[in-house]
């Protein structure tokens, strides 16, 4: 009796052992065969989004299946990387995101994950924050903002798009290094800050580029500093502009927006997302979307962009 | 400028340009009529249809929803008491009662009237004054919009049925609702309760469903049974006369020039525009007490200002590439993809197609005033079929449109439970109307005050500063104070009544 259950369990065992390896081999061997799911926490008609979308397109090509792009809002992104985190792990959700959208709300706010539930697939688009100012405050560069913030302490304005962003940490960084007495605005996001520019009502603002380019080029704004290399930049002028390092501050404040998995996903699988990502990433249609989007793309596999993401979660923590 | 407007007018009447601002303009009037459903959402499922298009061709689709959601979304007012869009709810005052006096077809025909003739005038002063309205748009500063709110709510309040008392109770409940998660000032985390869902506040249009879609047809639920007896034949198909749209000018006059004026500076919307435009039109009115009993004047000013801000919104847009309302933002997002830079050099690098998509505006305003006249009879034909089968409609698209605004299932539960509670707070005559709003105007209010305070650090005669901003603080201050003086007045004239009463019995 004890043998026949005994039995029993082993074989249990030993069949329920065999569907999982068979549908994990059988999901390793034809992975995608699925329509794949990528999962935007913003709105659609965003700049993530138009990535997003952009980038949809030619995975669709190369990997054969459709590929979906799901807006899931709500709680600054929040609600996007939760889908993803609780969606089965076998690589058809992903997440596409910006580097300091995950890593600050991890800082700086009490949300429900960390850099640890996820595998990063790779890095699409690397853009850096940038301080920008009205043209009509006549600031050549950054160092004549810290002049006039000298002569008049506390009384110059520095807008930033919301509280723990990239743009607030690059503010951030500038005021301690040069000890200045400037009041930080934060705005509702990038939309109201821009319409402040334009009207002249703030001293200066930080901003993610390529946000307020044409106005760059119009000649009514003008760029301080950026907080990485503008080097992919659409717009010759501005490649070879001042960044943090320039001022002595050895950290780069971008934004990259790349494309992350459930932890639990499979090497192979991941592997072959690595594969049909990257080849979105570098293909002409999407280097063609770069044109109009004001900024080359980038392709920062896996391993690399993990490391990044590490990298800024220090410097968050630094200044937190 | 006019050179290039009748160049743009050239190409746009063209066949197949006029056929696409027709699809547009059906599609917008179902959208904005369905509950749940918004323009921004419409936009937004079209937009990958769009890409194979040209820029212009995308937009004169986009054009035709944009202005057509907004009459739309009055006729789920008028017919079902369930506003299809945020700003529809206004309508539903003067046009449900309307229409159960059996004079839906007039109710809804003034609505597309007023519509019309909001859109109309607010395109001609678009046009006519494009550098004045962007610079509106450019010098309007937080501290004038924390004012414009504040006068928009204090005026609100004036109105509410029944107390004052509820209103103002209402208003501190939609407040409170609207003062959920992070504080944008400060980073706190307000009523979230830890939830990182609720931190970055209540979905708004979870809210609105609940309020309006769910507790209506939980309060309607005893007309399951039977459908609207009230539409007889003879006075299902009266459309208004434009005489009597003439005579009643001053209502979408006002209506119109809040629409122009609130849609031009960034951030406040056409969802606050309708409720300022109401309660000046009906304390102007010689008989206010018709207010909320089927007054035309309660349809034609809240339409008319709600189609007023299209105007007001492109020019910011095209010029500035600064989104008005939400349906603006979409549409900036729209032509990134579709290669174009939004921004201050579009009118220059774009030319051609800042002109197309304002003659595309002007076209999608003659078609949604021909569709809607046109359709209003099967419009009617739903009002007159049982309820059993339209709530169930409702109840689908109120859940579909709290779910499609995050693609996520929290907002559903939020808009059960407002709809709960909105059936509870109707069952005892409790003002709804006033809880939305306090949760529409808050944040603009809350948001725009602090960061006034923040451009003046922390000096609060900031708002009254400069001649706007002064004579908008005069004007609320006039308004309260007023409102006090009444509800003194009327306070001792009841207790009078009762004292007399007491001594009679």
């Amino acid at each position: 009796m004890k043998n026949l259950k005994t039995l029993t369990r082993v074989l249990s065992a030993a069949v329920v052992g065999a569907i999982c390896i068979g549908t994990a081999g059988e999901a390793l061997a034809a992975y995608p065969d699925n329509t794949l799911r990528i999962v935007v926490p913003w709105r659609a008609g965003g700049g993530t989004d138009s990535v997003g979308r952009a980038l949809a397109t030619e995975m669709e090509k190369i990997s054969g299946q459709a590929v979906l792009v799901e807006n899931v809002t709500g709680g600054s992104g929040t609600a996007g990387m939760l889908a993803v985190k609780n969606a089965k792990p076998d690589g058809y959700t992903m997440v596409l995101n910006g580097s300091a959208d995950i890593t600050a709300p991890i800082v700086f706010k009490n949300v429900p994950y960390s850099m640890d539930d996820y595998k990063c697939v790779g890095g699409v688009y690397a853009t850096p924050t940038w301080i920008i100012a009205n043209a009509e405050q006549g600031y050549k560069d950054f160092g004549d903002f810290v002049e006039a913030a000298k002569a008049a302490p506390g009384k110059l304005s520095l807008g930033v798009t919301a509280l723990g962003t990239p743009d607030h940490v690059t503010a951030d960084l500038l005021i301690k290094k040069y000890g200045i007495d400037v009041r930080v605005i934060p705005f509702n996001g990038g939309a109201p800050l821009k319409k402040a520019l334009i009207g002249n009502q703030v001293n200066a603002g930080v901003l993610i580029a390529p946000v307020m380019l044409e106005e760059v080029k119009a000649g009514v704004a003008k760029v301080l500093v950026a907080g990485g290399s503008l080097k992919s930049i659409k717009h010759g002028p501005l490649q070879s502009m001042a960044t943090l390092k320039d001022h002595g501050i050895d950290q780069e404040i971008s934004m990259i927006r790349g494309v992350y998995m459930h932890k639990d996903t499979p090497d192979a699988v991941i592997d072959k997302a690595i594969e049909i990502v990257g080849g979105a990433a570098q293909s002409q249609s999407f280097k063609d979307f770069g044109d109009k989007f004001g900024f080359d793309p980038v392709w920062i596999p896996g391993k690399s962009f993990c490391e990044f993401m590490k990298s800024e979660d220090k410097a968050y923590r630094s200044i937190k | 400028m006019i050179e290039g407007l009748l160049d743009a007018f050239v190409t746009v009447s063209a066949p197949s340009h006029l056929g696409l601002i027709l699809i547009g303009t059906v599609l917008g009037l179902l959208v904005g009529a369905l509950p749940g459903l918004s323009s921004p959402m419409a936009i937004i499922v079209l937009l990958p249809i769009t890409y194979t298009m040209s820029p212009l061709s995308a937009f004169e689709i986009i054009m035709g929803i944009y202005v057509s959601t907004k009459l739309g979304g009055s006729f789920a007012s008028i017919l079902l008491r369930t506003p299809g869009t945020p700003a529809a709810a206004c309508t539903s005052l003067d046009g449900f009662p309307m229409a159960q006096q059996g004079k839906a077809s007039l109710a809804l025909g003034y609505s597309a009237m007023g519509s019309f003739a909001g859109g109309m005038i607010s395109w001609i002063v678009a046009v006519s004054f494009v550098p004045l309205i962007s610079a509106v748009a450019l010098h309007s500063e937080p501290a004038d919009i924390a004012l414009l709110a504040i006068a928009g709510l204090t005026m609100v309040a004036s109105f509410t049925r029944a107390s004052m008392i509820r209103g103002m109770m209402g208003v501190l409940i939609g407040l409170m609702i609207a003062s959920v998660g992070y504080d944008v000032q400060d980073g706190i985390e307000r009523y979230s309760f830890g939830h990182p869902i609720l931190a970055s506040g209540v979905s708004f249009s979870a809210v609105l469903v609940g309020f309006f879609g769910i507790a209506v047809v939980l309060t309607d639920i005893d007309m399951v049974g039977r459908g609207s007896n009230l539409v007889s034949e003879k006075v299902g198909m009266a459309l208004p006369r434009l005489g009597d749209m003439l005579r009643r000018w001053k209502a979408w006059a006002i209506g119109t020039f809040y629409g122009v004026v609130v849609g031009a500076i960034p951030g406040v919307g056409s969802d606050g525009s309708v409720w300022m435009a109401y309660a000046t039109v009906r304390s102007q009115s010689k008989n206010p007490e018709n207010f909320g009993k089927g007054e035309p004047d309660g349809i034609l000013a809240p339409e008319s200002s709600n189609n007023g801000t299209t105007g007001g919104t492109m020019i910011p847009m095209l010029t500035l590439g600064i989104p008005g309302d939400g349906s603006t933002a979409v549409m900036l997002g729209a032509m990134i993809l579709h290669g174009l830079q939004p921004g201050v050099t579009l009118m220059t690098s774009s030319a051609d197609f800042v002109y197309g998509i304002l003659a595309s505006l002007f076209y999608a305003n003659i078609f949604m005033l021909v569709v809607a006249l046109i359709s209003i009879r099967f419009f009617i034909a739903i009002l007159k079929r049982d309820r059993s089968s339209i709530f169930p409609f409702i109840l689908v698209f109120t859940v579909i449109g709290a779910f499609a605004e995050d693609n996520h299932i929290f907002p559903v539960y939020i808009a059960l439970a407002c709809g709960i509670v909105g059936y509870l707070f109707e069952a005892r005559k409790f003002p709804v109307v006033t809880i939305v709003l306090g949760a529409i105007l808050g944040p603009i209010i809350e948001y725009n005050l602090r960061l006034g305070l923040a451009y003046s650090a922390g000096d609060w005669t900031t708002f009254v500063t400069t001649w706007p901003r002064a004579i908008m603080f005069g004007g609320i201050s006039i308004l309260v104070v007023r409102e006090f003086y009444l509800g003194f007045r009327r306070m001792r004239s009841t207790s009078k009544l009762k004292l007399k009463q007491g001594e009679e019995s």
